[in-house]
């Protein structure tokens, strides 16, 4: 069984920036809490890349792993209780797992910078917007205080926040959601990073202002030409926005699809009750279909495919095998870039 | 970045939650599990829990039935043994284990029947100031408005007098001085720290859902008040009295060594202590004893109240 | 005294008397709710107010689900805290089979409560930690003793658990041993007690996950039918507002802008800000993005303490001109659908409404 992504077969060459491989690439993850009842097993070989100016969105429920391994890629886990037991995070081909703290200090931030859901409890309440912006260039670049105002400036409107000016001395609470969203993409752009990683960045917001925020999120990745990991439980989000999806379920990536291809023909049983449970707006259906049973308890995965329990499909084999993320081909044999399943009975699902 | 202890909680709360469903009969054998039940469960299991409650029931034993513990009398004395202070380790829990004092007195007697007057204080002046903070905190943080205004302006100016201060002059007024006159001068000045705690976890919980579905289904104030807002409201005040029982009890032991809590012939470990300082060159033991037993004390009552904190909050860990 | 009791049970035989179908159970008029903002520590002195509902009126009508939409701080859970009477109105009417309940108390208030409940937003929060679940979902019992006699409240709460699809072993557990799905199922179970006319939904699913959600919006619309409930759906989802909704009113700044039938919202909107609300929620079709016209409005919603003159709307609609800041537009058929028979002319709060597809018909 292969659980290796097809892609780091080939050793990727050691070097930072004429390393030509994947921007980011995660192989194997392992993560694991270790709690009172047990041992609970969030991310289980957990393997995706992002290329520069690529946009991979990982879509998934709560406790599906996909924070926690946005936070092993930033070296943010709480550890303990987390613990990493297996796997490697490449930036540019380097492990960062295997990094010193000052070199992986050195590329959170400057390389790698995230943007968090709840914006307010992100920001510090004491000290003003402007000052907290300034201090990425004050610390990074050894910048004066009076050049990092101006670039603090510079980059609120680059945020597109009004009167840009006239608010870089206003304290956190002095700005609506909408705008400490901002704040926090500009300061997780201050420093021109390679990639940025977005832990649900709209989920908290207002339709017409998650619309604005995804826009300009958009917008600035183009610019300058940066990888970007959308985190997401939001299909809609997700449609919008995403060049390639990786769907998760209990710490384990069930698919993998260019995006067009994963809202047309899913190939896993989960992806595809995803999308029928969802209302649409621009129908008014019946009843609604939807995935029974719940979520699976961490602490006991079922065995063979953790999905089994709530699966339309599910067989013996189901509840004795891990199904492997395998590449998914055309009825007649022939490639689909970039798609893979983690079910054994992908074939019936795309094609029947 | 409190956005990881959010998504540490997630993953906590996806643990937490068994994977019970109605069509899977197999969960059946998970057992009912309440939240004082968890919290207990975690308790048996914490050492620093273990070690004090031992102390304390020991504590409590000595104190409700001294004369288990020592046949010969705290307050008879024979000058014959004055400061004998040799200890003869062979006869543990004879009168002469431990010395004696100036006046001849067993220190072993006098310690084990001291015992009753501080645990006397601690408990006493824990369960008044509980009550009454609590009810006051409770009218406070539930009624808000004026009743709010005016109950914790009083609690402020309460909360202003110097805790020590406070008593000796509440003492002052009184010419004899027993035990439950040292209770009611704490108690007197101590139920505010009960009344602001319990007032903020009152606050807090009243603003939860359940409270809010237990009005819009036309539940009383009393139902509310004692049966959601309390329960929920409980956990801080039970770990803030359980701490402060170990303040009140060396509170008890300064004012008596001051000479203005309790006074012989009334047998306390500060008394001993009071008398004990005049001779600390002669006969250190006299001193020495009984503030092991108050130290002791106090640290078992506080080791107690961090581990029911950790278990009733097991975020702090 | 003696008088106000009576009169208290006059009215809550009143209120226990069958609404047929169709006709209104619940007319809200001119509903308000001011919180004022006052300043100073001992002398509090009021300085404004915060207008979270500022003049809603609609009807609730028997066995029908209406939608109420709007962005946060719109105003619409403070409008589910006045019609459960966990807020007191500022003014407006509330009338349940046409008697007025905002000035309510007593058993007459506790009358009503029988037959209006609330499914809450958050089930982590919505159920007491202390209470098992068959002492949660038994409190309504307990409170209204006439309902169910003593020794007929187990089997109750047990049959409560299994038709809202959980086991009823379960009785003895604490919410914590839950998920939320599942927690979300005891509130709602916990709701259906007293067997209410009416419940009021404030963003019943918006904490569950995907996967979880249609189960209990399923089971939403499995209890409408068998109980013949009346609907309030308070929710910023307009996917799934539409999905159960009947009728729809879209809220801004403490004030209905839109109201009419889920096809006249959805498909003929008249208000600009319905417009821009439609088409910015993202569609899951990665097919629609290419081409999908989305209106981004600029700015933030004002605060409700100082809402703007005329159509609170102005200050970020790409319609507003003079008119808009001086003249509060009225919730009303606008003039130029009048007398037409069209989906266009339906309730809408606009000087210039007008119509404009958003959402792709299929």
């Amino acid at each position: 069984m292969s659980i290796i992504d097809n892609t780091a077969t080939v050793p990727a060459p050691r070097g930072g920036a004429d390393h030509n491989g994947p921007l980011l690439e995660v192989r194997d993850l392992h993560v694991e809490f270790h709690t009172r009842d047990g041992v609970a097993k969030a991310v289980n070989g957990v393997n995706y890349s992002v290329n520069a100016g690529e946009t991979l969105a990982v879509l998934g429920e709560s406790g599906s792993g996909k924070s926690v391994t946005a936070q092993a890629i930033m070296g943010i886990l709480d550890m303990p209780p987390g613990k990493i037991p297996h796997g490697e995070i490449l930036f540019r081909g380097e492990d960062m797992l295997k990094m010193s703290e000052e070199e992986r200090r050195k590329i959170r931030g400057r390389k790698i910078a995230m943007i968090f859901q709840d914006a307010l409890s992100s920001l510090n309440p004491v000290l003003s917007v402007g000052y907290q912006l300034g201090e990425m260039f004050r610390v990074h670049h050894g910048m004066s205080k009076k050049d990092a105002k101006v670039k603090s400036i510079e980059l609120m409107d680059k945020v597109k926040i009004p009167a840009a000016k006239a608010r870089v001395s206003d304290y956190p609470h002095q700005f609506s959601g909408g705008m400490r969203q901002r704040i926090m993409i500009a300061m997780a752009l201050a420093l021109e990073p390679d990639l940025i990683i977005a832990d649900e960045p709209t989920t908290a917001l207002d339709v017409t202002v998650q619309a604005q925020v995804m826009d300009l999120l958009a917008e600035l990745q183009q610019e300058y030409n940066m990888g970007l990991i959308l985190i997401t439980h939001d299909l809609g989000v997700v449609a919008d926005v995403a060049d390639k999806i990786a769907v998760m379920y209990a710490g384990r990536i069930v698919e993998q699809a260019p995006v067009h291809e994963l809202y047309g023909r899913p190939a896993h049983p989960y992806t595809r009750g995803l999308l029928d449970s969802i209302p649409r707006l621009d129908q008014k259906g019946q009843e609604l279909y939807a995935i029974k049973g719940l979520p699976p308890n961490l602490l006991k995965v079922p065995t063979g495919c953790a999905f089994n329990p709530r699966c339309p499909k599910a067989d013996d084999i189901c509840r004795t095998e891990i199904p492997a993320l395998a590449p998914v081909t055309e009825q007649d044999g022939s490639d689909l870039p970039g798609r893979k399943s983690a079910c054994h009975f992908w074939k019936e699902t795309i094609h029947g | 970045m409190p956005d990881v202890t959010k998504t540490a909680t997630a993953v906590e709360d996806a643990v937490a939650t068994p994977s019970v469903d109605a069509s899977a009969p197999a969960a059946k054998s998970e057992k009912a599990r309440s939240l004082w039940g968890d919290a207990w469960a975690d308790l048996r299991r914490n050492p620093y829990f273990i070690v004090s409650s031992v102390l304390i029931a020991l504590l409590l034993l000595i104190s409700a039935w001294p004369t288990l513990f020592t046949s010969a009398s705290p307050t008879a004395g024979d000058l014959v043994h004055h400061f004998l202070s040799k200890p003869e380790l062979g006869s543990i829990g004879s009168p002469e284990w431990l010395g004696y004092d100036q006046q001849g007195r067993s220190v072993y007697a006098r310690l084990i029947h001291g015992t009753r007057a501080s645990i006397i204080v601690g408990i006493c002046v824990t369960a008044i100031v509980t009550f009454v903070g609590g009810i006051m905190g409770m009218i406070s943080g539930y009624f808000g408005g004026w009743v709010d205004a005016v109950l914790s302006r009083l609690t402020d100016v309460f909360f202003g007098i110097p805790f020590l201060l406070g008593a000796m002059v509440v003492l002052q007024a009184f010419v004899e001085r027993t035990v439950w006159v040292v209770v009611f001068a704490l108690a007197f000045l101590g139920w505010t720290q009960i009344t602001r705690v319990m007032r903020g976890a009152v606050i807090t919980v009243k603003q939860a859902d359940y409270v809010h579905a237990a009005k819009a289904l036309g539940a009383g104030t009393t139902r509310i008040l004692f049966r959601h807002i309390l329960p929920n409201a409980m956990a801080p005040v039970i770990v803030v009295a359980t701490i402060a029982l170990g303040g009140y009890i060396s509170a008890e032991a300064t004012l008596s060594f001051l000479g203005l809590g309790l006074a012989a012939p009334t047998v306390s470990w500060g008394v001993d202590i009071s008398a004990g300082v005049a001779q600390i060159r002669v006969a250190p033991h006299v001193l020495l004893w009984p503030s092991i037993m108050l130290s002791l004390t106090v640290l078992a009552f506080i080791m107690l109240g961090e581990a029911v904190r950790n278990a009733l909050d097991p975020k702090l860990r | 005294m003696a008088d106000i009791g009576k009169n208290d049970e006059a009215v809550a035989a009143a209120l226990d008397a069958p609404v047929g179908r169709g006709e209104p159970i619940l007319q809200v008029r001119n509903l308000q709710k001011h919180f004022p903002l006052t300043q100073g520590i001992l002398f509090k002195k009021q300085v404004g107010a915060v207008k979270a509902v500022d003049g809603v009126s609609f009807d609730l009508y028997q066995g029908e689900t209406l939608g109420i939409v709007g962005e946060s701080g719109c105003g619409k859970s403070t409008v589910a805290k006045l019609l459960m009477n966990l807020e007191r109105a500022t003014a407006g009417e509330v009338f349940y089979k046409g008697q007025d309940i905002t000035k309510l108390s007593g058993r007459a208030l506790k009358a009503v409560r029988r037959n209006i409940q609330m499914v809450f937003q958050d089930p982590y929060t919505s159920l007491n930690p202390r209470m098992t679940v068959g002492d949660i979902i038994g409190e309504p019992y307990d409170i209204h003793p006439e309902v169910a006699p003593k020794g007929d409240r187990r089997r109750k709460v047990q049959e409560l658990l299994d038709v809202v699809g959980l086991n009823p072993e379960y009785i003895n557990r604490y919410p914590h041993q839950f998920s939320g799905g599942q927690r979300q199922r005891i509130g709602i179970a916990r709701g259906l007690a007293l067997n209410p006319e009416i419940i009021i939904c404030d963003e019943p699913v918006s904490a569950l996950d995907v996967s979880v959600q249609a189960q209990v919006i399923n089971l939403m619309g499995k209890l409408q039918e068998e109980f013949n409930l009346s609907y309030l759906f308070i929710a910023h989802d307009l996917s799934i507002v539409r999905h159960i909704s009947d009728r729809v009113g879209v809220m801004y700044l403490g004030k209905m802008a839109e109201i009419g039938t889920d096809e006249q919202i959805y498909e003929h909107p008249t208000h600009p800000y319905t417009q821009a609300l439609l088409s910015a929620v993202p569609v899951p079709d990665p097919q629609a993005r290419a081409h999908r016209e989305r209106i981004i409005l600029t700015g933030d919603v004002p605060s409700p303490a100082n809402p703007p003159s005329g159509c609170s709307f102005r200050t970020r609609c790409w319609k507003a001109q003079e008119r808009c800041s001086q003249e509060t537009p009225i919730l009303a058929v606008p003039a130029r659908f009048q007398g037409q028979n069209t989906p266009a002319a339906h309730f809408s709060a606009c000087h210039f409404a007008e119509e404009k597809q958003v959402v792709p018909v299929h």
